[in-house]
């Protein structure tokens, strides 16, 4: 069985610090989902430009498959040591998880990293070795579908140090809050949340440090189907539903009105929309039986791209569950995505689009699919 | 106590000629007579060069603007 894990990372800076010196990246090949976490000595730009220099060294090699060893001595030998405290100016920890389920981590002095089954901690053996007169502690696990990996800072685990707790929250502490890590958080996101809110409250909402929390969970690849627009050829109408109904194993998503309508025709089924306007920027939700996510068209599908591109920049998807935040977090969390597009132009959006600036369908698509497959994440598009 | 229901296309062309507007609309209006507004939304009215669209009784007005909005309200709840 093929494996992969969701991810989700929560951050937050220092008390009176604009920028966070933690940094988190996370690089997904075919085969391979590699997280890193690297902690700038300090706080504030400098902290910050020490951990992007790590992850990026780090994410850049193992890319590009070179050994860990020489990605870790290459980051050995070029971050400097504080002359002041006689520290490395960035630690790190690095996680690879294979789609084979075995992973590996390896941590160069970052707070043990978690791995949870069942709710219950699971046992690591952990090895040391000296690389670069750097010592790396690392460990290799088989995982399964369902488990959960939490990596944090030592923001986190010294939350509240001094302040609300004489010797800081500590691992132990830490995981006194998390009695089930595996089956209380629908998300890795939530988790990650969750377990930022510990350290806040514990350092009284004024963080003493900076602290990031990435929460995994391990689960098989998922499949996205998308169908948008009505096909050129109305007789055609049902080829495009059933081709979306036949992706069994695939969530299975609807982007347009009348491509909704169409559905909702063919399949006999009752279309409803949803009465949120979460975001004035994007038509609401709908709901039709066996479909999981239904959106309005090219509005959606142009914002879908702008958040998708945010997040591939480094940003963040919102907290957020408009249609466009929904499909975007659907399609980047995909391994596979099968785009299923109706070639039919509803001349009453060409002027629209036009003073909007909006990408037509088939364009948005394309911008949609080149983003993706940087991504790693394999890509069909059938036109109708 | 008199009811009408008003359903809001909010497909792309309504929803960019004005969908949202027309429901702050009915934010504004005195409670008595926002609580005798029921509202739904629907993906298309199929009349979309012609936006935003809004049926009431089964009847699909076009080109609605907020205080057409209002006069057909009035006219549904007289």
């Amino acid at each position: 069985m093929r494996l992969t894990a969701d991810v989700g990372v929560a951050r937050g800076s220092k008390h009176k610090e604009e920028i966070c010196g933690d940094v988190v990246q996370v690089v997904r090949t075919p085969h391979k989902t590699t997280v890193i976490v690297s902690d700038g000595l300090g706080s504030g730009v400098k902290a910050n430009i020490m951990a992007t220099l790590t992850t990026r060294i780090a994410s850049g090699l193992l890319e590009r498959d070179v050994p860990i060893d020489h990605v870790i001595s290459t980051i050995a030998d070029t971050l400097p040591t504080c002359r002041q405290r006689g520290l490395a100016y960035a630690t790190f920890s690095i996680l690879q998880l294979r789609d084979d389920g075995n992973a590996k981590l390896y941590e160069y002095d970052a707070p043990t990293t978690f791995f949870f089954r069942n709710d219950a901690v699971l046992p690591v053996a952990r090895d040391t070795r000296i690389v670069c007169g750097k010592k790396i502690v690392e460990a290799s696990v088989r995982l399964q579908e369902d488990d959960v990996i939490l990596l944090v800072t030592d923001g986190v685990v010294h939350a509240g140090v001094g302040q609300s707790l004489d010797l800081g929250l500590g691992e132990e502490g830490l995981l006194h809050f998390l009695p089930t890590p595996c089956s209380s958080w629908s998300t890795p996101e939530l988790l990650a949340d969750f377990v930022m809110h510990i350290a806040r409250s514990c350092y009284c909402d004024c963080l003493g440090d900076d602290c990031s929390v990435v929460a995994l969970r391990v689960r098989q690849p998922r499949k996205v189907a998308v169908l948008t627009g009505p096909p050129l050829d109305p007789d055609k109408d049902t080829v495009i539903v059933n081709a979306l109904l036949a992706a069994t194993d695939a969530v299975k998503v609807v982007c347009g009105g009348t491509s909704a309508k169409i559905v909702e025709r063919v399949m006999g089924a009752k279309l409803e929309t949803s009465l949120e306007y979460v975001d004035p920027r994007v038509p609401p939700v709908a709901y039709l039986p066996s479909i999981d996510l239904v959106t309005e068209g090219v509005l959606t599908l142009n914002r879908c791209y702008d958040l998708l591109r945010l997040v591939h920049d480094g940003g963040e998807f919102p907290r957020s569950a408009d249609a466009a935040t929904l499909l975007a977090r659907q399609l980047w969390s995909a391994e596979e995505v099968v785009f299923l597009v109706g070639k039919s132009f509803n001349l009453a959006h060409a002027n629209i689009e036009e003073i909007m600036q909006l990408a037509p369908r088939q364009y948005a698509i394309s911008r949609i699919v080149t983003l993706l497959n940087r991504r790693s994440i394999r890509t069909e598009v059938r036109y109708f | 106590m008199k009811n009408v229901t008003l359903e809001f296309c909010v497909g792309t062309a309504c929803h960019m000629k004005g969908a949202p507007e027309l429901l702050a609309v009915l934010d504004l209006m005195p409670p008595e007579i926002r609580s005798q507004v029921q509202i739904s939304f629907t993906h298309c009215l199929e009349k979309c060069g012609d936006g935003p669209n809004v049926r009431i009784g089964g009847v699909v007005y076009s080109s609605v603007t907020p205080e057409r909005l209002i006069e057909l309200v009035k006219q549904q709840l007289s």
